[in-house]
């Protein structure tokens, strides 16, 4: 039979090779995996969110393992955008994969001030907006757990950018579906979720939080019951393209995903466990879809839905 | 943020993620083994302070790989170092010869080779001593000094290896059950007096090494050491593992790929606990 068609189109001008992503804060700026596989065989890449200036991130400790997760509260350590586009950009548009910069900040102006000097870099094919990251008090969780600011930022952006404009959703809030349909009416092109859930460790001998930062953000196998019915209410509830994540660890994880309703999928702390984990699921989705005689992977998005 | 300004890196090392298996297991005192993993990539490549990863489930619990120093090389094998300390370092000293294993290498930065006729000072503080076994089998000819420091002296059958034969030990044990009785870093101080230079290498808990670097920058010796943090990617991609850096009151290094081995005075030791 023939193979399957694994193109994903996230609007017109964008279209993934594949629906395999890597989450934005596990794969660095890309070069970091290239002695493991080759990052140009992704669907995409999310680049580790970028700030206007350098950010040195949290105190440490800053990442403790979990029941079957782990805990992050990195604080947005990044190179910030000037040596970005100096130094990590010329690696990334060598790669033939979508670029897709994870754009972060404390105000509005710093979010221009990114998207506004990416958007005239052929290499960027769009942006990830973090409005989500759980551990920086200004790291635009400000933005993101109201419908009505989220939409005006959103909104800002659009104006000054033609490119591709993904928003990161938080599963921290009490009503998700409400601000994925703000930020949609706002210009979106596209959703991803979810990033992490707020959590903690407590160290019982030290008799106190494990972190340096206290809260820090769950990710990995133990959060994927609650990514996927994030993701499979978001995608019941928006027209626009669904980006899933939140612990896929292998191409059946992936799959479900996508008949939750993700049109792709992102690989996040898998990539600590196997620095060739994002292939890997790749892989697995193809033999599902050959099993499956599947012709077009968009077939199988959403096809659990209960409407 | 701070990227290359070790001039440690050797960034010349490809990096290799092999399935392979146990070619020998062997308690080797307290509560410790010492592996051998067959990685011919990994062994030919890897220098003196280097890392490796270490999967050996395949489960989600445990879920991280763990990272270990790589203590020598024994043919196309790495020889790793471990102390059972949680559910993934008991799953790893339980493997039996032939088992499966995952493991990524070689990681992170090298100790300075040492110059002719240079003294160098080797100072392990329990398990810390893996990769300064490795810098012993490297630099066999090298004029070293190994003070070792014990909780006790059941930690000592680490010390049975041919490879220590013929070095000037220094031994002390915190219960006074073998060598001498207290912390390593008395007799460091002692035999540091006596020298005009050495260089040190240091690897052990933090405060050990931060002891060591105290006495190191006193007597103006060169000192490098290697850095233990939680780690999760290992290659320079999370940026969980960091140090706090030296003069940059809020900046940090990466052990992954700023270290393991850094020099000590790149470190803010006042920062560390």
């Amino acid at each position: 039979m023939a193979e399957t068609d694994l193109k994903v189109k996230l609007r017109d001008d964008v279209i993934l090779k594949n629906p395999v992503l890597v989450c934005s804060g596990t794969f660095g700026y890309g070069r970091e995996f290239s002695d493991f596989m080759d990052p140009g065989k992704l669907g995409g890449i999310f680049t580790k969110a970028i700030t206007p200036e350098p950010r040195a991130g949290n105190p440490p400790p800053r990442t403790i393992e979990t029941p079957a997760g782990m805990l992050n509260a990195i604080g947005l350590e990044n190179v910030g955008l000037d040596v970005f586009v100096k130094e990590k950009l010329p690696y990334l548009a060598t790669l033939d994969t979508a670029v897709f910069i994870n754009v972060a900040g404390s105000s509005e102006d710093d979010y221009i001030t990114v998207v506004d000097r990416l958007s005239v870099e052929d290499a960027v094919d769009g942006f990830e907006i973090n409005i989500s990251c759980p551990n920086v008090k200004s790291g635009g969780i400000a933005f993101g757990t109201h419908p009505e600011p989220a939409a005006q930022l959103i909104a800002a952006l659009r104006n000054i950018t033609d490119k591709l404009i993904i928003t990161k959703l938080s599963p921290n809030v009490t009503e998700i579906t409400d601000i994925a349909r703000a930020v949609c009416d706002a210009g979106t092109d596209v959703l991803s979720l979810v990033n992490t859930f707020r959590g903690m460790a407590i160290d019982a001998v030290a008799q106190s939080p494990v972190l340096g930062n206290v809260v820090g953000g769950l990710s990995g196998p133990a959060i994927k019951a609650l990514a996927l019915y994030n993701v499979y209410q978001v995608s019941l509830s928006v027209a626009v393209p669904v980006i899933g994540m939140g612990g896929i660890s292998n191409g059946i994880d992936a799959v479900e995903f996508m008949l939750a309703g993700a049109d792709a999928v992102s690989i996040g702390t898998a990539n600590f466990i196997h620095p060739d984990a994002a292939l890997r699921v790749l892989g697995e989705i193809v033999e599902y879809c050959e099993s499956k005689r599947i012709i077009a992977i968009g077939e199988i998005v959403g096809k659990a839905h209960r409407k | 943020m701070t990227e290359s300004i070790n001039p440690l890196y050797n960034t010349e090392a490809m990096k290799h993620s092999l399935r392979t298996t146990i070619v020998d297991n062997t308690a080797c005192g307290g509560q410790w083994n010492r592996l051998e993993i067959e990685a011919p990539e990994i062994a030919a490549a890897a220098g003196p302070g280097a890392f490796v990863q270490v999967r050996a489930w395949t489960g989600i619990s445990p879920l991280l790989r763990r990272p270990f120093s790589i203590a020598g090389t024994c043919g196309d094998s790495l020889i790793i170092l471990v102390k059972k300390v949680g559910t993934g370092t008991r799953i790893i000293t339980a493997l039996d010869v032939g088992a499966e294993i995952e493991i990524t290498g070689p990681l992170g930065t090298n100790f300075s080779c040492p110059g002719p006729e240079q003294s160098v000072f080797l100072v392990a503080g329990g398990v810390g001593i893996a990769p300064l076994r490795f810098f012993i089998e490297r630099n066999p000819d090298a004029d070293c000094t190994l003070f070792f420091g014990a909780r006790d002296s059941s930690e000592l059958a680490v010390l049975d290896d041919e490879l220590f034969e013929n070095i000037n030990l220094k031994l002390t044990t915190e219960d006074g059950s073998a060598g001498v009785k207290g912390l390593v870093t008395a007799l460091l101080a002692e035999e540091m007096e006596k020298s005009d230079s050495a260089i040190v290498l240091t690897c052990g808990p933090a405060p050990m090494m931060k002891a060591v670097a105290e006495l190191a920058a006193m007597c103006d010796f060169r000192c490098e050491v290697s850095m233990e943090t939680y780690m999760c990617c290992g290659i320079g991609a999370c940026m969980g593992c960091v140090v706090p850096a030296a003069g940059d009151a809020s900046g940090y290094l990466h052990a992954c790929t700023d270290g393991p081995v850094m020099d000590s005075t790149m470190i803010d030791w006042s920062r560390i606990k």
